[in-house]
């Protein structure tokens, strides 16, 4: 395919979205599999400490964790109004009934949260099951981008992309969820046994995520030659190497129970690693189909000038006023010297 | 029914539902800081109680308003992609920055709900106000899109294609300072009878469970903010009215069943307009008041458009003269209410005075004036008033109606606005989706919206008898006792206030 020009305000818009974007992967990964490891607990030991915990941590921040879905959603209808209309018509069924799942979990969550004393395990099973598919189902957003489905006309169901992703992002999910609560529950409850046994959880996950992502290349390689050809070239082919590496590392520490704090910064770095080399190497695409004609560069969906200008000044504004507030957010419930633990709300 | 009918419904609904849910998550914040404050200050546990049953509310109906705001923009953009399209290029601007808002909204949500543990008292306290002024925002900034889809400015559309965009002229388009006041203010005054009316209704059904005083300062907070915001919907309302006579005089004529053009145009309270006769069967007719309320006092001559002046294919449906009159019923109701309170307590007290001077002194002066000092029991008697039973059911009736009123005036504006989506610029039908699907969605989401209003029904069910006044009072005191001990040295604190209250 000949080359394709791009603005550097459309690499601009690119990346905002992506940035709103990356948190909703990394908080919402946390607290889909924290949320799967409360069901097992509720169905398999009953152990109470670890589903307090994952209440505790998870009540005070999942909305604003999803409010970061939500303007992703509004900076894509904001910034590229010219992928709409395909990516409604592409993304419609799997897009719906990822929100399906996330409105039932958000649901039980609130459920499960206010009524704590007299909750049954269906309730719980409800609640971790949406938190995996949601994902599972908003995930098939990559095969759509890469190209698999409608943009060059065949079904997702017969994309091997499409059946990767959607295990790839759960095992994820899990092992994300499992290196937090390990972190966690050793540093706020000081529960090592418990601590531990989420650790092991996560190492134990590693090795299925090393086989999907191999096959995850593989498959993408076969929807998006040149994709997959940037992805084997430097500098995406190091730095892909060195978040694989920085994967394992995390899982042996994990696997011994040691370096909690550390192992899970190193398994939420690579896996920012991997979004990042994932969208560089996307670009200039937002929708990479096999013909140019059927592939929208994000320079033929991005906004007009005016209305892109308006947006990116109001973004400097907005994010200058809610970083402090989201900084005070996590420090107080995160990062705080633990003093009461209680977790009484309302 | 044909696709565009379900997609219209749909989309009816979906907003329905979430107007519903999202009016208390704007309007309860600012009843909570206020109630907390006064709580702190006073080291009074009876606000306490209040400001937390409201939390409780608050928490409940956010995090699924949250859920039907988000399926809102989804199913915008798959029902009506070509209005969505326009928005993108030109309308998007509020939208993105009410990001921003509600990111303050979810994080300070998350402090105030779950960081009193871990805040100073009046730090916590202090996280309630980005609450207030966080939704406050949302509603303006949403309310403006809604007010260009009215008078749509900002941008030229020849054959479905966009230039001149000025998001900013789209954003303050003429409609957006009367239509966004009126919102807020509506807003306000219908969360102010949502409380007064569950405090009534908790107090008719389980009458120990309610302690008085907490009845009386609760009801007292909601019908003064009730009757401030009733007497400015009734000035906004106003004001729209006059800015339609100018930009929307169609929609104008529709609401007020006016067919011909005139001077003295009457005002037309009820009646059922008949399209094909052109009358208003039933109704009553003031002369001239229609031009004057346009017009001003010396406008009674003034000329105001009729439905006849335009085509026919573009008349609304004219069911919007009634939802408007039934809108502006409960208005004027809800105006009534307070001063009915007011002044029935007045001259109750003062006949009392006039019988037994001497008795009825201590209930009359001002009841919080010893409030805390001594015992309570100086505020157990309730105002009057809330002492006859017609007057609670009259007070619990007010919540619902309240609603009524606020789904009435959107339903005015909106079917007021059909056949158009941008007002005289984007059909509603060409704006709609070629997709075939439509009918199965309404299903599916007829179902997913069952499950989410049968969930909220639940919890609020379930959370709400474990916790009613009375518990919440006995919570309340324990938190001020972990107030003053955290602010006693600091010197915050008053003599002759109670450390503890009295009250279990």
């Amino acid at each position: 395919m000949e080359a394709v020009s791009v603005s550097s305000l459309a690499t601009v818009a690119f990346w905002v979205s992506a940035a709103l974007l990356l948190p909703y992967a990394v908080g919402g990964s946390i607290e889909f599999g924290a949320g799967a490891f409360y069901a097992w607990t509720h169905l398999a030991d009953g152990n109470q400490k670890a589903r307090a915990a994952v209440m505790r941590f998870m009540s005070p921040l999942w909305e604003t964790t999803n409010v970061f879905l939500i303007a992703y959603m509004v900076s894509m209808v904001a910034f590229f109004p010219g992928s709409l209309s395909y990516l409604t018509r592409a993304f419609f069924v799997a897009g719906a009934a990822g929100l399906l799942f996330l409105v039932l979990r958000g649901l039980f969550f609130t459920y499960l949260y206010l009524n704590r004393q007299q909750t049954g395990p269906l309730a719980a099973l409800v609640f971790g099951l949406s938190g995996l598919l949601a994902p599972a189902c908003f995930s098939l957003f990559i095969p759509l981008l890469a190209g698999a489905g409608p943009a060059s006309g065949q079904s997702l169901a017969r994309s091997g992309l499409a059946w990767v992703t959607p295990l790839l992002t759960v095992c994820y999910t899990l092992e994300l969820g499992g290196s937090f609560l390990a972190y966690y529950v050793a540093r706020e409850d000081r529960d090592l046994p418990l601590a531990n046994w989420f650790a092991r959880a996560a190492a134990a996950i590693t090795p299925i995520i090393l086989v999907l992502f191999g096959l995850f290349l593989v498959f993408l390689n076969q929807q998006a030659p040149r994709q997959g050809e940037a992805l084997r070239t430097f500098p995406a082919n190091l730095v892909m190497a060195t978040a694989i590496l920085m994967l394992v590392a995390a899982a042996r520490w994990q696997w011994r129970g040691e370096h909690h704090g550390l192992s899970l910064a190193l398994a939420l770095l690579s896996f920012t690693l991997l979004f990042i080399t994932g969208a560089a190497t996307h670009l200039p695409y937002l929708v990479e189909a096999g013909t140019a004609e059927q592939s929208i560069t994000v320079e033929q969906a991005l906004v007009n000038s005016t209305m892109l200008r308006a947006l990116l000044i109001s973004l400097v504004v907005g994010l200058a006023l809610i970083l402090p507030m989201l900084v005070w957010l996590y420090r107080v419930f995160l990062f705080h010297p633990a003093r009461d633990v209680s977790g009484q709300a309302p | 029914m044909d696709p565009l009918t379900y997609g219209r419904a749909l989309t009816g609904i979906a907003l329905a539902v979430h107007i519903t849910l999202a009016v208390p998550g704007i309007g309860l914040p600012l009843f909570i800081a206020i109630a907390h404050f006064v709580g702190l200050r006073r080291r009074d546990p009876h606000w306490m109680a209040l400001a937390d049953q409201w939390t409780r509310l608050f928490a409940i109906l956010f995090p699924i308003g949250a859920v039907t705001g988000t399926l809102l923009p989804v199913l915008l953009v798959v029902l009506w992609p070509v209005f969505m399209q326009i928005v993108g290029e030109v309308g998007v601007l509020p939208m993105f920055v009410e990001g921003f808002a509600f990111f303050i909204e979810a994080i300070f949500l998350g402090l105030y709900l779950y960081g009193r543990e871990k805040l100073h008292p009046w730090v916590h306290w202090a996280t309630s106000l980005p609450l207030v002024l966080g939704s406050a925002a949302s509603a303006f900034l949403i309310t403006t899109v809604n007010a260009w889809m009215q008078t749509p400015t900002g941008f030229h559309l020849e054959d479905g294609k966009v230039s001149a965009a000025d998001p900013m002229a789209a954003m303050f388009n003429p409609s957006t300072w009367v239509e966004t006041g009126h919102v807020l203010v509506t807003t306000y005054l219908t969360v102010a009878f949502f409380i007064a009316g569950w405090l009534a209704w908790q107090s008719l059904r389980h009458p120990n469970r309610v302690p008085r005083p907490v009845l009386r300062k609760g009801v007292a907070l909601a019908l003064v903010v009730g009757f401030i915001s009733a007497a400015g919907a009734a000035g906004t309302g106003h004001l729209s009215a006059q800015s339609l006579a100018v930009r929307q005089p169609l929609k104008l004529a529709a609401i007020e069943a006016l067919f011909d053009t005139e001077g003295n145009a009457p005002l037309t309270i009820g009646g059922w307009p008949d399209p094909e006769t052109g009358r208003v069967i039933g109704g009553i007719e003031i002369p001239s008041l229609l031009s004057i309320m346009v017009y001003g006092p010396g406008g009674a001559d003034g000329v105001i458009k009729g439905l006849r002046d335009f085509p026919r294919e573009l008349w609304p449906p004219l069911i919007v003269h009634l939802t408007f009159d039934l809108m502006v019923g409960i208005g004027i109701l809800l105006l009534v209410i307070p001063l009915l309170y007011w002044a029935g307590n007045w001259l109750t007290r003062r006949r009392q005075t006039a019988q037994a001077p001497r008795t009825a002194t201590s209930a009359a002066t001002s009841p919080d004036a010893n409030l805390g000092v001594a015992s309570m029991s100086s505020s157990d008697h309730l105002p009057p008033m809330l002492e006859k039973g017609w007057f609670q059911w009259l007070l619990a009736a007010s919540g619902p109606l309240a609603f009524v009123a606020m789904q009435s005036g959107w339903l005015t504006t909106e079917l007021g606005r059909q056949p158009w989506m941008l007002y005289e610029k984007l059909t509603v039908a060409a704006a709609f989706t070629t997709a075939d699907y439509v009918p199965a969605l309404f299903w599916a989401m007829m179902v997913g919206y069952a499950i989410i209003v049968g969930v909220a029904v639940l919890l609020l069910r379930r959370v709400l008898a474990r916790h009613d006044l009375a518990a919440e009072l006995e919570r309340a005191g324990r938190t001020l006792v972990r107030v003053v001990e955290a602010t006693t040295g600091s010197g915050a604190r008053q003599p002759g206030q109670p450390a503890v209250p009295t009250q279990p």
